[in-house]
């Protein structure tokens, strides 16, 4: 039952990565992080890393080649049975973006979505 | 813009437009406190005040700001914000109690026209496709909808700002907001 997360590397989904992960210690589960391909390796790493030092132990998927990104999610919210938690993007004027990726989560997520909003973000 | 330029709005009143000034932020923050919830949009501004305040000092911080003022209140915010991909992103807020008389097209007229003796040269949107009033001011100043899905709706620029010649053709600051939106072009 370990939550799953999608990082894009954005601040915003770092923020709910940091969220997951606490979710995930206070259960004393994992936690699953589904990484955009474009999120480089140093990022995959730091992500593991965090979990670490929260003492959560972070497993790292990557969708196939062509593959998107919130399928991944959505399998492994489903594998787990446990939440998702996405973070909407933000545009320079701090406008929330909920994508089309984000919303083919919510309507075909197996159970809850989490969709975090930074308390510290306008 | 500097000194100020005035006008009247559909109703009436003396609107002057004058680009924001750091002295100015108290104003700016009351229109915003006041600013109905309801008409708040895709997460701005925010309510707490607290972010409200972050949220003004970023804008206010980065972009090119044009306040419309009636008398000594702040009525209006138009900015332009960078976006790191070398284009702006605008925004436009008119209080409640001024909506529906121009004032949001004269802002928006405004702030372009001082961003492009600052030197910018694309600009975009987005915008909630349900929300009528602002997609018709945006189409009424020269964007155009580049991008939309069900939710959200991108809209750009018609030419650029400095030189209609140098219009982007390579749709590059484009492409990477369709990625990010995973929206349909139109």
């Amino acid at each position: 039952m370990r939550p799953v997360v999608w990082l894009d590397g954005s601040p915003w989904s770092w923020e709910a990565f940091g969220y997951a992960a606490e979710l995930a210690r206070g259960r004393g589960v994992g936690l699953v992080a589904v990484c955009d391909p474009s999120v480089p390796e140093e990022d995959r790493a730091r992500a593991v890393r965090e979990g670490a030092t929260r003492g959560v132990a972070v497993e790292v998927r990557v969708p196939e080649a062509g593959r998107r990104t919130e399928v991944e999610v959505c399998r492994a919210g489903e594998e787990e049975g446990a939440e998702v938690v996405v973070a909407p993007r933000r545009t320079a004027t701090r406008k929330v973006v909920l994508s089309a990726g984000v919303v083919w989560l919510l309507a075909n997520a197996p159970g809850p979505v989490v969709v975090y909003r930074s308390p510290r973000g306008p | 813009m500097t000194s100020g330029e005035n006008f009247q709005d559909a109703r009436g009143r003396t609107v002057e437009l004058r680009e924001y000034r750091p002295e100015d932020r108290g104003l700016l923050l009351a229109m915003y406190r006041t600013f109905d919830p309801e008409q708040r949009a895709q997460g701005i501004p925010p309510v707490h005040p607290l972010r409200l305040q972050e949220w003004v000092d970023l804008l206010t911080g980065e972009g090119v700001n044009v306040l419309a003022w009636f008398g000594d209140r702040v009525v209006g915010h138009a900015v332009l914000v960078p976006d790191g991909a070398g284009s702006h992103e605008l925004a436009v807020f008119v209080h409640q109690e001024f909506q529906g008389a121009g004032i949001g097209t004269h802002l928006v007229r405004a702030v372009l026209e001082l961003g492009r003796t600052r030197g910018v040269q694309h600009v975009w949107l987005t915008v909630e496709p349900w929300n009528g009033r602002a997609c018709a001011l945006y189409r009424r100043v020269g964007f155009q909808r580049t991008a939309a899905d069900p939710w959200e709706e991108v809209w750009e620029l018609e030419a650029c700002l400095e030189n209609p010649s140098a219009r982007r053709t390579d749709r590059g600051p484009q492409k990477s907001r369709s990625d990010f939106w995973g929206g349909l072009e139109v």
